[in-house]
């Protein structure tokens, strides 16, 4: 007699919870393949809405742990990425509305290039203790926003970019006027920005509610 | 001031009220019946079981009551409840399914660890052969599972 039979979905999601709760995706991968009740249970959705990595992964090791999992994912934490990283979760992630990247070196504009990523509502940068650089100017990060149509907040911290002024912004945005629903902003940027260009600001980006510059 | 409790194979267990009180289905109908002598039925629990999660309640009696979710964020288990969840896999999971009916967090959570200590590190196959489950999938299904677990591999 299977004993598990007789436990009900409640307790293996207790017990199978206690993997999630470290992280323990190659276990989960191999409880799936016990049998079609407990890869029912490990599949709930909800169970991988919000997936918080503490530890660097390669693209490959990411894509082993959550390819089966990849169009419930909402919410993702990673650390310690590279451009590749980025690329493959801001692609390939059909749901997830929250990035959250840290600890990482160095990302360029290769990270945000070519793909519309029409899910993406919040994206947070923080970049680590070695002078972490964030290869992102102002055009390219015009380009960022028009990529992420649905993006209300961009927040990017405790890195270098190659951002002299809001007034850089500006022109991008003059260049290269895009639809925009962002709200609130946070720039490494190495000179503050005055109150008209503010405003100016706010006339491009009619949305936005929170400019937080770190100068 | 003491407690009557009625197992499902009729045995009467006497036991202090605040080692019944770890469970929280006893605390709730204590607190609707009020005091009274007669004895409380557990319909989904045997004597035997009964006698073991009485023995935890007693044991943990002292522990103070945490809602700390980085408590359960660990698969460590203390010496003593390891040693009291040595019984084989049917007692393990009466425990647990009394621990779940009885609602006694701390003690589900042990047993649920247990189990998931027993599952760490162990291939499918190994997994079935220590439940003694059957694998229901077609091969068909494993092979798309498998085929998902390895897409990395794949590309």
């Amino acid at each position: 007699m299977g004993l598990t039979e007789n436990l009900p979905t409640e307790i293996l999601n207790e017990i199978f919870s206690y993997f999630q709760d470290i992280q323990d995706f190659t276990t989960l991968n191999t409880l799936r393949q016990v049998c079609r009740q407990w890869q029912q249970v490990i599949d709930i959705p909800s169970r991988w809405q919000v997936i918080f990595m503490n530890r660097p992964l390669s693209v490959q090791q990411l894509k082993r742990y959550m390819h089966a999992h990849r169009p419930f994912i909402h919410r993702l934490t990673l650390h310690q990425v590279k451009d590749e990283m980025l690329r493959h979760v801001l692609t390939d992630y059909p749901a997830l509305e929250y990035l959250c990247v840290t600890q990482w070196t160095t990302l360029t504009h290769h990270s945000f290039r070519l793909f519309k990523y029409g899910h993406i509502r919040q994206l947070v940068l923080v970049g680590g203790n070695k002078d972490p650089f964030l290869a992102l100017d102002a055009p390219a990060l015009v380009r960022l926003l028009e990529m992420c149509p649905l993006i209300t907040c961009l927040d990017i911290q405790q890195c270098l970019m190659p951002i002299k002024s809001i007034q850089s912004v500006i022109k991008a945005l003059q260049t290269n006027p895009i639809q925009s629903r962002i709200e609130s902003l946070t720039l490494p940027i190495q000179y503050p920005c005055t109150h008209s260009e503010r405003l100016l600001l706010g006339q491009y980006l009619p949305s936005l509610t929170y400019l937080h510059l770190l100068v | 001031m003491s407690v009557r409790l009625l197992s499902s194979d009729s045995e009467d267990f006497t036991v202090a009220k605040e080692v019944a009180e770890r469970s929280m289905l006893i605390k709730n109908m204590l607190e609707d019946v009020g005091d009274n002598d007669n004895p409380i039925p557990l319909p989904n629990v045997t004597a035997k079981i009964l006698r073991k999660v009485i023995e935890w309640c007693e044991h943990h009696l002292g522990d103070p009551v945490t809602n700390d979710e980085n408590e359960r964020r660990n698969t460590e288990i203390d010496e003593w409840d390891q040693k009291f969840m040595e019984v084989d896999q049917e007692t393990l999971f009466d425990i647990i399914l009394a621990a779940n009916y009885l609602d006694i967090k701390p003690l589900l959570d042990v047993g649920c660890k247990t189990v998931a200590n027993m599952i760490k590190g162990k291939t499918a196959e190994e997994i079935r052969k220590i439940f003694n489950i059957v694998n229901d999938l077609t091969p068909e299904e494993e092979a798309q599972i498998r085929k998902e677990n390895e897409w990395a591999e794949d590309r």
